[in-house]
């Protein structure tokens, strides 16, 4: 019930901060009647009558002891947190010290994570992974993966 | 007569060759989820420049209808679309590889799309001439209705609850009200960044929202079973009394597929997420899809590669490209020294059918090519998911920072997958939230055009010929659900 009431909750908080952002769109007369506002204000409108609606279903079956859908426990919003943590970093790595040295940080936390403890995987894996990714996608493809700055980057111009 | 010589100028040694190649490249291209089906045409047009015109557009057409098909394996066994027209895909053909028919799905798709492929190039050779007449007709009142038609199927999307599923897809509509304002050029929740101002690209929402929660929710749970490892994958293609039994399906679907891929701004994408609403609406079990419908894999593979077909004709006849790999197609055109236009039917004949025989014997090659590609794939998805996980989040990556090389998009897919993550939780539709992102921009700039038109004569939407009876196909379509409720419930009081 709580996380049904927090996760409709955050939608209904979201909906209202865009529905007051809207309003501060200018209006101009080429746009037509309905401007620039008028259609994500209809449909953040719309959310907000069907939040209301869904609000009033938790009530209603909270009242006859119907089950909730989904639950989540601690130690899964624990372990979701830590896997986006990790993206995260990820994410900043790549701006740093670019794709071809950020992948197996992010492979072997990974793995690590999903409890592989044996050495040999957690070395093959990530170099196995990085090298065709970058081969495949930086030479082959030409995809130009994030190189990182400074020495990274003078580095990468010699993988991809 | 025009048919025959296209025939005898397509089917040179030389020519088939390249279609091998072409459709070969295009699975590879489709299949990696940071090449899209435009990057794909790309890197074989450089190959092009000494050859034949009709040799050039043998190769890239090929490649086209192969990339479209190659989308969908991904989609399938990462629940990553490898390119956009194979958003729909993912929506029941991952949930069939969670439950261990991922070969079954993989066959599905390359059945499906071998017959799209099939269907649509023969229907055009037919018909190519009065459908371009249609499609031109089109106005905004049209599409707006073909979109409605689309988010109808949201009704029996994702289940349980109807209004989480509405909800889900009002947050779409909204996403993609992100950005600069088409019409007015007014920017919209931007918040002040340049994050927001190109609008957020489906792509990236869609991969996080499926692919990355799905990750980040094994390893939350733990669970390595999930996706099925100790079954044996093997493809298991549609049997002729598959076909039998999902021919309207199928005839339907390719029918939207090669429609709208003749309409000028849609494409692959639109015409897959409009075939799976249609299969919604006809099916006889909707609570099925999202969870592993056949028909969910085969309505939206159908349409776009039908789709395929069809977008080539703006392209060469009205020398309107719908899409960024139809653009390149339009390039490769006036490279080769013709000018895509009205005259082109005229002036060119055996080019124009010549291209569309390719198509047809390309798709031929695709369930060949297909068949023995999708091995490969297979093979990886039998490691443990410890090791599939991480590298599946890598080309998550890449399908989102491949894009437009933006890492915008990459914070765009992590955002997706933890909303994803808690959507999916709570039993909101992903699928409906994506649905929405698709179709909202299509939705929103042509009612708006619409009304402008009408001087906010909302009667007049409804009243033109063709508009009509779809904005009435999308109404029933929403109201389905609840009638057949109403007649099941009226019929079990009664008995």
């Amino acid at each position: 019930m709580i996380g049904e009431v927090i996760v409709s909750g955050c939608i209904t908080l979201i909906m209202l901060m865009l529905l007051i952002v809207s309003f501060s769109f200018p209006h101009i007369d080429i746009a037509g009647s309905m401007g620039a506002g008028g259609w994500p204000q209809g449909v953040i409108v719309l959310a907000l009558l069907l939040n209301a609606v869904l609000f009033f279903q938790l009530m209603y079956k909270k009242k006859n002891g119907v089950e909730f859908s989904g639950k989540v426990s601690l130690n899964e919003i624990r372990s979701f947190a830590l896997s986006t943590g990790i993206f995260v970093i990820f994410i900043f790595l790549l701006g740093f010290v670019g794709f071809f040295w950020s992948a197996p940080f992010v492979v072997v936390a990974f793995m690590m994570q999903l409890g592989v403890r044996k050495t040999k995987p957690l070395i093959l894996t990530p170099l196995v992974s990085t090298v065709l990714f970058t081969l495949l996608f930086g030479k082959v493809m030409e995809v130009s993966l994030p190189r990182g700055i400074g020495f990274f980057r003078i580095l990468t111009y010699y993988l991809y | 007569m025009g048919i025959l010589q296209s025939f005898a100028a397509v089917l040179s040694p030389f020519n088939i060759l390249l279609m091998i190649i072409g459709s070969a490249a295009g699975i590879l291209f489709g299949a990696l989820p940071g090449i899209s089906s435009a990057m794909g045409a790309v890197l074989l047009l450089t190959f092009t420049y000494g050859m034949e015109p009709v040799s050039a557009i043998i190769l890239l057409v090929a490649g086209f209808c192969g990339a479209t098909y190659g989308g969908s394996i991904t989609s399938i066994l990462f629940g990553t679309p490898g390119t956009p027209a194979n958003v729909m895909t993912v929506v029941d053909g991952y949930p069939m590889h969670k439950k261990g028919r991922g070969g079954e799905a993989l066959g599905l798709a390359i059945t499906a799309s071998v017959l799209g492929g099939m269907f649509s190039t023969f229907v055009l050779i037919l018909t190519v001439e009065p459908m371009s007449r249609v499609a031109i007709s089109f106005g905004p009142a049209e599409y707006v209705a073909l979109a409605l038609l689309g988010l109808s199927s949201i009704s029996s999307l994702g289940g349980k609850s109807q209004v989480k599923s509405f909800i889900s897809v009002a947050l779409g509509l909204l996403l993609a009200t992100f950005g600069t304002d088409v019409i007015s050029g007014v920017p919209r929740f931007t918040f002040g960044t340049t994050l927001f101002a190109n609008g957020v690209h489906f792509i990236p929402v869609m991969i996080g929202a499926f692919a990355i929660s799905e990750v980040f929710n094994q390893i939350a749970t733990r669970s390595k079973s999930s996706v099925n490892e100790s079954v044996e994958v093997g493809i298991k293609l549609m049997s002729l009394k598959q076909v039998w039994q999902h021919r309207w399906l199928m005839l339907k679907s390719a029918v939207i597929g090669v429609f709208i891929g003749i309409l000028p701004g849609s494409g692959g994408s639109i015409a897959s997420v409009i075939a799976y609403g249609e299969a919604v609406r006809s099916s006889k079990n909707p609570d099925e899809f999202g969870h592993g419908a056949i028909e969910g894999v085969i309505a939206p593979e159908v349409a776009n590669n039908a789709a395929t077909g069809g977008a080539l004709v703006p392209t060469m006849a009205l020398g309107i490209p719908g899409s960024g790999t139809t653009a390149i197609l339009l390039g490769a055109f006036i490279l080769h020294g013709m000018r895509p236009g009205p005259l082109l039917f005229m002036t060119q004949p055996t080019l124009l059918y010549g291209v569309f025989i390719a198509m047809f014997i390309a798709n031929l090659f695709l369930f060949f090519g297909g068949k023995y590609g999708i091995k490969l794939f297979l093979q990886v998805s039998k490691l443990p998911y410890s090791i599939q996980g991480p590298v599946i989040l890598l080309l998550c990556f890449i399908g989102s920072f491949a894009l437009s090389n933006d890492m915008g998009n990459v914070w765009f897919m992590l955002f997706a997958g933890i909303v994803g993550y808690f959507l999916k939780k709570y039993g909101y539709s992903v699928a409906a939230l994506v649905l929405g992102l698709v179709l909202g921009p299509l939705l929103e700039e042509n009612l708006r055009r619409a009304l402008i038109i009408s001087q906010d004569n909302v009667a007049e939407l409804f009243l033109r010929p063709i508009a009509g009876p779809i904005f009435l196909m999308a109404l029933l379509a929403v109201l389905s659900p609840y009638i057949r409720n109403y007649m099941s419930r009226r019929k079990s009081y009664v008995s």
